[in-house]
């Protein structure tokens, strides 16, 4: 039988058999749903040897002599401790030092990802811009500024200019969330779109 | 199994009337695929954004082409990835495939394998495929010194200082460009250590979902411009068709899915407006009787 | 000769681990926690903040007019940090082995499932690694990605467009008025998106005035100023956030049950 016409079945059998939960809940479904399990798990491992372990520790030490990247393994077996009560503490270890320079890099982002950030939040409000520029900008500021005040939950509320601040950046808030929820219909009926497409016209011409 | 459960009416009602829906929803969707129409059609600014600024891309800086994403969005991703790949060497743009997902970086060498037959183009000189790392901090920081000494090997095994394409790239500042094709929250990482430290461009392909959240990072410039998922597709496609040399095969066609989402975009509208109405006169109803 | 050093630099690797274990106590444990995690923050924050051309001790990094004496080390640890990462694959594996291996030893009921995933794990895991070398693999593991992971992980995911459908017949009630300026928002982006939600406004023009009331234009004002702003301010109550976190876990003043567990 044709390779590409034998895959294209086999797919259209697991796309139905997934499908056949919207019907009820089912054995084939369960089965399927534990064969992708498997799948996914087993394609992480040949990836990860094939591509990060092989070129980046085997060759280097097996093929090359590097013979120090042994103790990368003994380092990542502190990973596998987490099993054991009594050496546990070495996973942790290993853990906070992974954490900890994820922090330091982080200092060095967060600087480079939100300064920019406020440095375009502070926008011309008086001209010489054009009246729908400014306007535009306004509406903008009000908005950072009243949705900001709706998170600060580290002191009551009790000024009205700050209540009501906050009650404009809930409402402005609500238009985000529109946003997103309209965007959200449109990237799920997006990979449903794929699917019945390709039931319907994924099927390889028989003899190519 | 639930054949062994009595189920309350309601339950059974409810039931029957999802499986209406679901059937209607599929229905329309796989009449609107089957048929081709021809609706109205504009390109917004973001799309536009990225499709200049990969044209402006000098050739012989190569654009690193991040491929996070796995099948589970490929309704959108793929069609953003195929986009993207057939531009590229349609304007010979070098390029190199990476990904933070271990599933990406294949999926991206089916769609250039099969676009560099189709189209002439050669492995190692107009595109390579570096392959999956894990997502390490260190590892992206050291990427952006040293790319070649971070990531060493090709996903065939291949040294990458040996490929024409690498030859001339040692750090991030020798990129022309970061195109981050994902569905995951990615896109900080490459303007906090690349655009940020050394100005390289970012773009932008995420999934419909993600598309709202990096309006921030277009409005301060630290994005050059977005796919919004299978629309984002769609509208690069459209600039695609405008070139004199566009020669363009699609595996999953983006402007034909445009039409199928746009009736289940009806849908969904026409079953708010349903189930609203239904609920206040319900509502209403009963208020009434009280 | 190779192989030897390499068992002998394991051998000494595991020895070093298990004195380190016999020759410690909870106090210095967590001392040496909260210095490991303090010196891996530490690093990167002095690297960033020293200033390029920067010695020490009379040396130089290669390329001073970019580089401090710091700077040279970064792509050795983020080699050593993507070898080590790649070693913590195994904890998912172990768990997911555990969790199947249980149900199929002991016949729980769904034992089929579990044999199914052990039987789609290894078969991917050879196909995938032995695929160069045999023509049959190949072709297994094109059948087993292309035929069956590709499917089920575009599958999985699609069925959430029905949910979706019958949840906004069901559940999106507009209730009050931030849900109808919700639902308004949502209506506007949702039709802008598609070709059919643009031929609501097409007939008004595509330049002047009025060109600004067609859907398209509508929706691109609501997400590049309304919703822009208003995830900007999100995003930055995020990064201080993000930012407040870091510093904790830096100096290790985080407190909680992983954190505050006994060593």
């Amino acid at each position: 039988m044709n390779l590409d016409l034998a895959i294209w079945a086999l797919a259209a059998l697991s796309t139905l058999a997934i499908f056949s939960i919207l019907y009820r809940e089912n054995p084939v479904y369960r089965l399927f749903e534990h064969i992708f399990i498997g799948l996914a798990t087993g394609y992480g491992i040949s990836i990860l040897w094939t591509q990060v372990l092989l070129p980046n520790w085997w060759t280097p030490m097996a093929g090359d002599g590097k013979w120090p990247w042994i103790f990368a393994l003994v380092v990542g077996l502190m990973f596998y401790t987490i099993y054991t009560p009594r050496y546990a503490w070495m996973s942790r270890l290993l853990m906070a030092t992974l954490m900890g320079m994820s922090a330091g890099i982080f200092f060095q982002g967060f600087a480079r990802l939100y300064i920019p950030q406020l440095a375009a939040s502070f926008l011309p409000l008086v001209q010489p811009e054009p009246p729908y520029v400014l306007f535009r900008n306004l509406v903008i500021v009000v908005t950072i500024v009243t949705v900001m005040t709706y998170f600060f939950f580290s002191f009551e509320h009790r000024s009205k200019v700050v209540r009501g601040s906050a009650s404009l950046g809930r409402w402005l808030l609500m238009i985000a969330f529109g946003a997103i929820f309209g965007s959200t219909v449109m990237a799920r009926m997006a990979l449903l779109t794929y699917r019945i497409w390709y039931l319907l016209q994924g099927r390889p011409e028989i003899g190519t | 199994m639930s054949d062994a459960i009595t189920e309350r009416p309601e339950v059974t009602a409810q039931r029957r009337q999802s499986r209406i829906i679901y059937a209607i929803l599929a229905g329309l969707m796989a009449i609107f695929l089957l048929f081709e129409l021809k609706l109205p059609f504009l390109v917004g600014p973001q799309a536009r954004g990225l499709y200049e600024a990969v044209e402006k891309v000098p050739a012989q800086k190569p654009i690193l082409l991040v491929l996070n994403w796995a099948p589970g969005t490929y309704g959108e991703n793929y069609p953003q990835t195929e986009a993207l790949i057939q531009h590229f060497f349609l304007a010979r743009k070098p390029f190199a495939i990476f990904g933070i997902d271990p599933v990406g970086p294949s999926l991206g060498q089916e769609i250039a394998a099969r676009q560099a037959e189709r189209l002439g183009r050669t492995y190692g000189v107009d595109w390579v495929n570096i392959g999956y790392r894990p997502l390490q901090l260190p590892m992206i920081l050291g990427m952006t010194r040293d790319l070649p000494g971070t990531l060493k090997r090709d996903a065939q095994g291949t040294e990458l200082a040996t490929l024409p394409l690498m030859r001339g790239v040692h750090s991030a500042r020798d990129l022309g460009m970061i195109i981050d094709v994902t569905p995951s929250a990615t896109l900080d990482i490459w303007i906090q250590y690349f655009h940020g430290a050394v100005g390289t461009p970012v773009g932008y392909a995420p999934t419909a979902v993600m598309a709202p959240e990096a309006y921030p990072y277009l409005q301060s410039k630290q994005i050059v411009g977005m796919l919004a998922g299978i629309k984002g597709a769609a509208e690069y496609a459209a600039l695609l068709q405008q070139r004199p040399d566009a020669s363009l095969a699609w595996k999953y066609p983006p402007m034909r899915a445009m039409n199928a989402v746009s009736i289940a975009h009806v849908l969904i509208v026409v079953l708010i407006v349903l189930g609203n109405y239904q609920y206040f006169t319900r509502h209403r109803r009963r208020e009434e009787q009280a | 000769m190779l192989a030897l050093k390499i068992l002998l630099g394991f051998a000494a690797g595991i020895a070093f681990l298990g004195l380190l274990d016999r020759f410690t106590n909870t106090r210095s444990r967590r001392l040496l926690m909260v210095s490991f995690t303090f010196l891996g923050g530490l690093f990167y924050l002095l690297e960033f903040v020293i200033p390029p051309g920067t010695g020490f001790l009379g040396w130089q990094a290669p390329n001073p007019a970019r580089d401090n004496f710091l700077s040279p080390l970064i792509e050795q640890i983020g080699q050593v940090v993507l070898v080590i990462g790649g070693f913590a694959f195994g904890l998912g594996l172990l768990n997911l082995a555990a969790l199947h291996g249980r149900t199929l030893l002991r016949g729980r009921p769904g034992w089929v499932n579990s044999l199914a995933f052990f039987v789609a794990m290894v078969g991917m895991t050879v196909a995938g690694l032995f695929q160069a070398n045999s023509p049959t693999l190949r072709t297994v593991h094109r059948l087993l990605f292309e035929g069956l992971y590709q499917p089920l992980g575009a599958s999985v995911f699609s069925i959430l467009a029905f949910f979706i459908t019958t949840a906004a017949y069901r559940a999106f009630r507009i209730r009050s008025g931030e849900a109808t300026l919700m639902m308004a928002a949502a209506f506007i982006v949702m039709m802008a998106q598609v070709p059919m939600g643009m031929m609501l406004t097409d007939w008004l023009p595509t330049q002047g005035w009025l060109a600004y009331f067609r859907i398209e234009q509508v929706s691109d004002w609501l997400m590049t100023v309304l919703n822009m702003a208003a995830l900007r301010a999100v995003g930055f109550g995020i990064g201080i956030g993000g930012l407040a976190m870091s510093l904790r876990v830096w100096l290790s003043l985080e407190k909680g049950t992983y954190f505050g567990k006994e060593m």
